[in-house]
């Protein structure tokens, strides 16, 4: 067993290779030059531009925008980039597409059925190496964030202070030219901050990885299997636009596996003080619940990943296959 | 141990309303080459799929070595080797690296023999099969599928996409295959290599399987074709219990179901009562089952066929 196990890894490891360095290259620099964009960009000007933006507009930000004009704010938005969710989404649909109607489609699955090795373990395995491979694809984003962090310095404006003896009273003499100081942007920013945000795109990853292997295992061309899946994709980000945008259609973004995936409001819910970022439900000042919390969103995408996941070996337990056209 | 290696008991697929395989009964004894025959879309892929489990079938069974086909596939695939019909193999390894795979895959595979086959088989292992041919593929998978020292070897059009050297090749190593006590289920569309290899061939037609036939039996089965002067004398009563006899204008075709030794001096004295001109004795040979099934001869008003 275990020497079948060793050349269905060596398989899914060559086959995916390409695509895991394009897609890690991709995540790590982004990551890396996202936040150090960040750093370029003092914050007292970045909440000049913050406060240029139309009030409608907040509507659109997952997050506070007093929140969003700090560096751990900034910098936490790098997960709700497109570009980052697009890489990860891309390892997702492309891997997890690959399991059934990919093998069929290029016509190999029969010699691969024909030998003893079970259509479970090749679905296993193949879920296995996808899903290690989204862990990896998930620490590079936090690795390339943290080394962001680590050699990127950040200018502090700060006004001269009148300290006043006695009662060590700080007064800011606003009336003076500001001090530009620079700091290693590490003493602002903590990379261990992130990992509620992390979690949240692994749940994400975990969902679309079984959302597509469900789908190959329904399908036998690959090429529809994609295509179905970017509508999917598609419509689901359109529908948590519209959701946010609009309070007439709010249940939009509930139907959205979209409206799961909020890393950066997950961050910011445990940067405040007595806020943490590990609960089921959101609460307001009076304590009546005001939303789900992250773990609610975490539990929902994962488990929807891990029941597409059963499903779809249940079907190809079950399906046909049919001859290679 | 059972001396039947495959079982198929009313065996039916159907896809919707088109049925790809109806009713279809056979059994296929250790150590035997079974040859399946039949125009495109007779069944017999189907057939082969619904053993190999790759299918569910709408009703009946197949089992090979006692373990049912459909509930116990993964371990029926332990005592079978397949080839399909179009072979396509992982395009982004080399020739070797693909043998290296299958014979990883399996416990009971051999990599030296399936690289001594492919030398075989004159085939480049060390090119990528994307860059291979049609007919390079399916040396591949021949490789992999001859190499693997199981009980039954399925091997689905194996020489199509050769050139005939290497067909040749192919249809030795389906006898040397034999000579170890190894099945074959062989399927083709290449009637000459059916009659080289096979002991018993089954023909199959739209779904349906048709006839069933030991080639041993097949083989001594002869026609003979002549030609007389005369009108032909009433077939003698000894002679028609046991032979065929079709008549058209001045030609005559007999048909002798085996015995040939025994009956042919008897046939011979009848027709030279008819003055014989001429005569050929020619094996029946699988081509005329074949057309029997697939081409039935056009009824014309001057023949006239007469079984006693």
């Amino acid at each position: 067993m275990s020497g079948i196990n060793r050349a269905l890894r060596n398989k899914y490891i060559v086959d995916s290779a390409i695509l895991f360095v394009a897609c890690a290259l991709g995540v790590f620099a982004f990551c890396w030059f996202r936040t150090w964009i960040v750093g370029e960009l003092d914050t007292s000007q970045f909440r000049q531009i913050v406060d240029l933006l139309p009030n409608d507009w907040r509507k659109f930000a997952s997050v506070d925008f007093d929140w969003l004009v700090s560096y751990i704010g900034r910098t936490s938005l790098t997960l709700d980039e497109p570009m980052l969710v697009m890489f990860v989404c891309i390892w997702c649909i492309v891997r997890g597409s690959d399991v059934v109607s990919g093998e069929i489609s290029r016509g190999t699955m029969e010699m691969l059925l024909a030998q003893p090795v079970s259509r479970k373990k090749i679905y296993w395995t193949h879920a296995t190496y996808t899903l290690i491979g989204l862990v990896c694809l998930t620490l590079l984003t936090w690795l390339g964030m943290a080394i962001g962090i680590w050699t990127t310095h950040v200018e502090e404006s700060s006004y001269p202070e009148l300290v006043i003896p006695l009662v060590d009273y700080h007064v800011p003499l606003t009336f003076l030219e500001p001090k530009i100081e620079t700091v290693a942007m590490a003493s602002q920013v903590n990379p261990m901050h992130f990992f509620p945000g992390l979690l949240n795109l692994l749940c994400l990853g975990i969902f679309l990885c079984g959302l597509s292997a469900w789908c190959s295992s329904l399908d036998r061309y690959r090429w529809r299997t994609l295509g179905v899946l970017a509508a999917i994709y598609f419509i689901a980000a359109m529908l948590k636009v519209l959701g946010m945008a609009s309070e007439t259609w709010w249940w939009c973004e509930r139907i959205s596996f979209f409206g799961c995936y909020a890393p950066a409001s997950c961050i910011e819910l445990g940067t405040h003080p007595g806020g943490t970022s590990w609960s089921f439900f959101t609460y307001d000042k009076s304590g009546a619940v005001v939303d789900v919390g992250p773990i609610c969103n975490f539990l929902i995408l994962t488990v929807l990943g891990i029941l597409f996941y059963i499903w779809g070996a249940r079907i190809f337990h079950r399906r046909d296959l049919p001859a290679p056209v | 141990m059972n001396s039947t290696l495959v079982q198929t008991d009313s065996l039916t697929k159907r896809y919707g309303t088109f049925t790809a395989l109806n009713n279809c009964t056979l059994s296929i004894e250790r150590g035997q080459v079974f040859g399946l025959l039949g125009p495109n879309g007779a069944g017999k892929s189907t057939l082969i799929r619904l053993l190999l489990g790759f299918t569910n079938p709408t009703s009946g069974s197949a089992s090979i070595n006692d373990l049912d086909c459909h509930a116990q596939r993964c371990a029926v695939h332990k005592y079978v080797s397949y080839l399909p019909g179009d072979a396509r193999l992982f395009r982004m390894m080399r020739g070797k690296s693909v043998l290296k795979f299958f014979a990883d895959l399996r416990e009971d595979a051999n990599f030296e023999q399936s690289q001594t086959i492919a030398e075989r088989l004159e085939l480049d292992l060390s090119r990528l099969v994307g860059f291979m041919s049609t007919g390079m593929r399916q040396k591949l998978a021949l490789a992999i599928a001859m190499a693997t020292p199981v009980p039954l070897l399925i091997l689905d059009e194996p020489t199509s996409n050769l050139d005939p050297t290497v067909r040749g090749e192919v249809l030795k190593l389906i006898l040397e295959a034999k000579q170890q006590g190894r099945t074959i289920i062989f399927s083709s569309h290449v009637l000459s290599e059916i009659e080289e290899v096979c002991d018993r061939v089954a023909i199959l037609r739209k779904g349906e399987l048709v006839h069933q036939q030991a080639m041993s039996e097949l083989l001594s089965q002869h026609r003979i074709n002549a030609r007389l002067g005369n009108d032909v004398p009433p077939l003698p009563e000894n002679l028609r219990s046991s032979v065929t006899m079709r008549r058209e204008e001045d030609r005559i075709q007999v048909e002798i179901p085996g015995n040939l030794p025994e009956l042919l001096p008897q046939v011979m004295s009848w027709l030279a009562e008819g003055q014989l001109k001429d005569m050929h004795v020619q094996p029946i040979g699988l081509r005329s089952v074949y057309d029997k099934f697939h081409h039935p001869p056009l009824v014309a008003s001057t023949t006239n066929e007469v079984r006693a």
